[in-house]
């Protein structure tokens, strides 16, 4: 391989040293990243790694620690660095061009490269007929390829990335990292954090992140053969039964890991056969009718659950303290509903006749990408905003459900922060459970428990404003079902958690609705739409599809077939040009081709390898994810409002 | 309604300790109001020294003499000359080396003894208005303290004076309450209010459109709070500091300035509690049109000067055009200042003030209503 081109040792950054506030955002961190790698650093908001990208572009000095950026400090290097930051990156006044002719200027670029740069990216990011387009007016994905053009306008030899996708949908963060994949192919650097564990695996390398330190780095597919498990698929036909179960059997050390998701468990063993068998034999027992979907290798979110817990500990299970009594019976009743509801802005339709309905017990996740009119609904079914026409119910009503008596059977969760910068965490929680009517008697307990469950028991008396986002998002998940509401709505909940913490957070989401609350999470966030037991998916103000996580799996033609190739770059190329663009994907050192079937598929790869002389390494079949689907959803319907056009 | 105080004081506690983490606002309301007041008192009301005065007295009587060591002898103005003719005297003030000029006719003594009225010219340069009115009232209270001694002796004095640009009758009715102080009161109860309204829409609209900005409005919407116990409890705390400040300012006006509160307390305390409602009532109302800070507080700012303008503050409302005497009619301010200025200087009563006291409570319920009303609705 080539070069190394980053490197830190004993990185440390202190800020407020010697006060009061002392904060240790990078402690001792050691990397080497090389030539080309895309060096993906996860982690939790707080974790360290904006900290770390600071120091990298050379705004920041380390309090100890040495680092080298292309052989020189960041700040000697940073001509030859490309930043992009989450917010700021762009003027939205300005337009497309505008923008990059000042990074351009910024950068003393001359004249002639930049005209050619200038065309050269616009091309490659499908931009060329925006040139004039204000860049506020530019879709979230549109934006951050523009950030991107105006960080390579400077043609750097590193990129830092710092969260590029955060807030972008599915289709255009694939499209960004198509484009990021490309870059690194012809020998740039690029280091990026990312929340999202899909990105994750489309790194060449991956550094999960904690507390200001490095916990592991491996390329993601070593994170999971590392492990050395099992994943197995289960359905049962009562999965709160199970899962509590296996949890017994989990603490007994029998199998390593068990998750609920929406309509099945994922169980980690290490045996795949006899453990399996046992676990089977054991659910037969207890009358569940168990059902093995699938095994194989766990996925990366399992790696890094693995990973945080053996540095952190198991984490707790508290249990809501005091349960409603006998609530299950309502499970199946209707909680709320929609009919061909509709909302107009202007001649602008946002949301075109949604017909919903969620019952007690149930999780539903309302998907789409950003515009798409996920929040618009809720905000109708909140009452925060005016349907243009349909009908709501909300528990068992269908008029005056405005009144303070059924708002405070509600829960909600905004996709905003929902707590208060200038109170306590102490305070924030008083004040909610004394707006929803809390018994007093109950207040200390839910308290301790919204404390317990956001892993800050004793900090109540901290500044809210001190948290970092994910954390207060953990918070504020507390404060909003503290109240045990009949209904729960939860926009974008666990944006900016760390996978642990979001295990911990679905885990209670599935205790509220095991007690009988109807659940309705909105989400871009696709692997977060596993665990809901309902999805619909929304594209244009539009419900698209609808149904559980492998009923929407089956709309979804053909097989999904993983290739490692000796050469990656040189086989995506090759497989893009024979197969076309859509169907082939890059995943770090891996390839996803989609095929009609398993065995046309693998002649097909074969014969393109063969033709090209590309040394094939495997060729294994695996399954579509969510993301998949949503994204051939959204395909499937351009093309037949194309036809109708 | 335990429900309703709960949440209402759940609600006021979440602003007390927000207000508590925000010193500055504390200081903000309080401090500032009474620092302007006396800055506006003084500034629009040196106390009027060292006229220059020319004095002609063409009478040349131990009485004339009398009446002009008297006159000269106060602090407001100081001999430059003594003329024998009036073109030496008008001369003078086209040179524009005096100030003030006191000529006491022929006749003045002769007048005095046959028990007549006795005349007494008075010019003062208008061109400084405030100065002239000052001298004019430090002369007429002079000259009435003068006639109580000459009436001991049944011999009465009449002062003539002549204020280009100033109307006597203008320079009377006021000083009929208040002698020689007429524009540091005017003043200083027109800060009074104003500071009142423009901070109270002010504060108003920034904590209320900071709900908006960070984004904790919705999760307050959606809570089981009514629009009418959010905004209450976001008025108490501010209101109570705004009336603080009012009461702070009353006083400081009262020793610095020596303006009196005739009226009763207690009627003036509702006055400033009402105007405070109708003040964040209308800035709530402003903060619901607006999406951050910013905007909030430009549209305070741009809406507040015509509050001002058409309250009779700083300018008498008859002499407005017409179109502002209308407009004055739904301004808030103007009955607070009327209020205020009854209450303070004129010793008036509720029988007096129930116009503008009824008024100023109409129009706080509609701004405030209103406010009520929007803060539901502002997110559609």
């Amino acid at each position: 391989m080539t070069g190394v081109v980053i490197r830190a040792r004993g990185l440390t950054k202190v800020y407020d040293r010697g006060t009061k506030q002392e904060l240790c955002a990078l402690d001792a961190v050691d990397f080497e990243i090389r030539k080309g790698e895309i060096f993906g650093l996860i982690g939790a908001d707080g974790a360290g790694k904006s900290t770390c990208f600071k120091i990298l572009a050379g705004v920041l000095e380390p309090t100890a620690g040495e680092v080298e950026v292309l052989f020189r400090s960041p700040r000697e290097s940073r001509q030859r660095v490309g930043y992009v930051t989450q917010p700021f990156s762009l003027y939205e006044d300005l337009s497309v061009a505008e923008n990059l002719r000042y990074a351009a200027g910024l950068r003393e670029v001359d004249e002639e490269a930049f005209a050619e740069r200038s065309r050269r990216y616009l091309e490659a990011f499908d931009m060329k007929a925006f040139t004039d387009r204000l860049a506020g007016r530019l879709s979230g994905g549109m934006k951050q390829k523009l950030a991107l053009s105006c960080a390579l306008i400077a043609d750097p030899a590193v990129l830092l990335l710092d969260e590029p996708t955060t807030g972008v949908d599915p289709v255009s963060r694939r499209d960004f990292w198509d484009a990021l994949g490309g870059l690194a192919d012809r020998g740039m650097t690029i280091v990026v954090a990312t929340p999202y564990l899909d990105e994750a695996e489309r790194c060449t390398r991956i550094a999960c992140m904690e507390n200001g330190k490095i916990l592991a780095q491996y390329p993601p597919a070593e994170f999971v053969s590392r492990m050395a498990l099992t994943r197995l698929e289960i359905r049962t036909c009562d999965l709160q039964r199970a899962e509590e179960m296996l949890e017994r059997h989990e603490r007994d050390g029998i199998l390593a890991d068990v998750q609920r998701f929406g309509d099945r468990l994922d169980v980690l063993v290490s045996d795949p056969v006899a453990d399996r068998d046992r676990i089977l034999e054991a659910l037969e027992a207890e009358e569940l009718k168990p059902e093995v979907l699938r095994s194989g290798d766990p996925t990366l979110e399992n790696a890094f659950v693995a990973t945080l817990r053996s540095k952190r500990g198991p984490e707790s299970h508290a249990h809501f303290p005091d349960r409603a009594t006998a609530p299950a019976e309502r499970c199946g009743e209707l909680a709320l509903g929609t009919k061909g509801l509709v909302k107009r802005f202007g001649s602008f339709t946002a949301v075109k006749g949604l017909d919903l309905e969620i019952r007690h017990g149930e999780i539903y996740g309302l998907l789409g990408a950003n515009g798409a009119g996920k929040t618009t609904a809720i905000k109708m079914i909140c009452g925060l905003v005016q349907p243009s026409s349909g009908e709501i119910s909300l528990l068992g009503r269908t008029k005056g459900f405005r009144t303070a008596a059924v708002r405070s059977r509600i829960g909600y969760k905004s996709q905003k922060f929902t707590l208060y910068d200038d109170l306590t965490i102490g305070e924030n929680l008083d004040f909610y459970a004394a707006m929803y009517d809390v018994p007093p008697k109950l207040c200390r307990a839910r308290k301790d428990w919204a404390l317990e469950v956001s892993g800050l028991r004793g900090e109540e008396g901290m500044l809210t404003g001190r948290l970092p986002d994910g954390w207060k998002q953990r918070v504020a998940f507390g404060a909003a079902v503290m109240h045990q509401p009949d209904i729960v709505f939860l926009d974008e909940p666990t944006s900016g958690v760390d996978a642990l913490a979001r295990r911990a957070m679905w885990r209670m989401i599935n205790e509220l609705a095991d007690n009988g609350a109807a659940v309705l999470v909105v989400t871009h966030y696709l692997e977060e739409a596993e665990q809901c037991n309902r999805i619909g998916f929304m594209a244009a103000g539009d419900m698209v599809a609808e149904g559980s996580p492998s009923e929407l799996e089956k709309h979804m033609p053909g097989v999904l077939l993983e290739v490692r190739a000796a050469n990656v770059a040189a086989s995506l190329g090759a497989f893009r040009q024979a197969l076309g663009r859509d169907r082939v994907t890059q995943f770090g050192e891996r390839l996803h081709v989609q095929a009609p079937d398993v065995g046309a598929g693998e002649r097909e790869i074969q014969a393109i390898a063969e033709a090209q002389s590309l040394e094939l390494r495997s060729i294994e079949p695996i399954p579509f994810s969510l993301e998949d689907v949503f994204l051939a959803l959204i395909e499937r319907r351009r093309a037949a409002s194309d036809k109708a056009a | 309604m335990t429900r309703f105080l709960r949440r209402y004081w759940a609600l006021t506690r979440k602003e007390l300790h927000q207000l508590r983490r925000a010193p500055k606002l504390v200081f903000q309301l309080t401090i500032p109001p009474t620092l302007l007041l006396v800055m506006w008192g003084y500034a629009l009301n040196p106390e009027v020294k060292n006229l220059r005065t020319a004095v002609m007295d063409a009478d040349r009587t131990p009485a004339s003499r009398e009446i002009l060591a008297m006159l000269t002898e106060l602090e407001a103005f100081q001999v430059k000359a003594n003329y024998l003719s009036t073109t030496d005297l008008e001369k003078a003030f086209e040179d524009r080396s005096i100030d003030v000029g006191i000529l006491v006719p022929p006749g003045f003594a002769r007048d005095l003894q046959a028990g007549r009225p006795a005349e007494l010219q008075v010019i003062i340069d208008g061109v400084v208005a405030n100065s002239a009115a000052v001298a004019g009232g430090y002369l007429l209270r002079a000259v009435a303290d003068h006639n109580e001694k000459l009436l001991r002796r049944r011999l009465p004095v009449t002062l003539e004076a002549g204020l280009p640009r100033l109307g006597r009758s203008e320079i009377r009715a006021i000083a009929m309450f208040n002698p020689g102080m007429v524009f540091s009161w005017f003043y200083v109860t027109a800060i009074m209010g104003v500071v009142l309204f423009v901070d109270g829409s002010l504060v108003a609209s920034a904590i209320a459109v900071r709900e908006k900005e960070v984004g904790t409005i919705e999760q307050l919407l959606m809570s089981p709070a009514q629009s009418l116990e959010i905004l209450l409890a976001k008025t108490t705390p501010v209101l109570s500091l705004l009336v603080l400040g009012l009461m702070v300012s009353t006083y400081t006006a009262h020793l610095v300035f020596g303006l009196p509160l005739r009226g009763s307390f207690g009627l003036y305390l509702l006055a400033g509690v009402v105007a405070g409602f109708a003040a964040m009532g209308l800035g709530i109302l402003l903060a619901t049109y607006s999406s951050n800070q910013q905007q909030a507080q430009l549209l305070t700012f741009f809406i507040n000067p015509f509050v001002m303008l058409c309250s009779g503050a700083f300018a008498r409302i008859e002499n407005m055009p017409r179109i502002f005497q209308w407009a004055s009619m739904i301004d808030p301010l103007r009955y607070l200042v009327e209020i205020i200025r009854g209450l303070t200087v004129k010793g008036a009563d509720l029988e007096l003030l129930w116009r503008p006291m009824g008024a100023l409570t109409l129009l706080t319920i509609a701004l405030y209503g209103l406010s009520v009303w929007r803060f539901r609705r502002q997110l559609n």
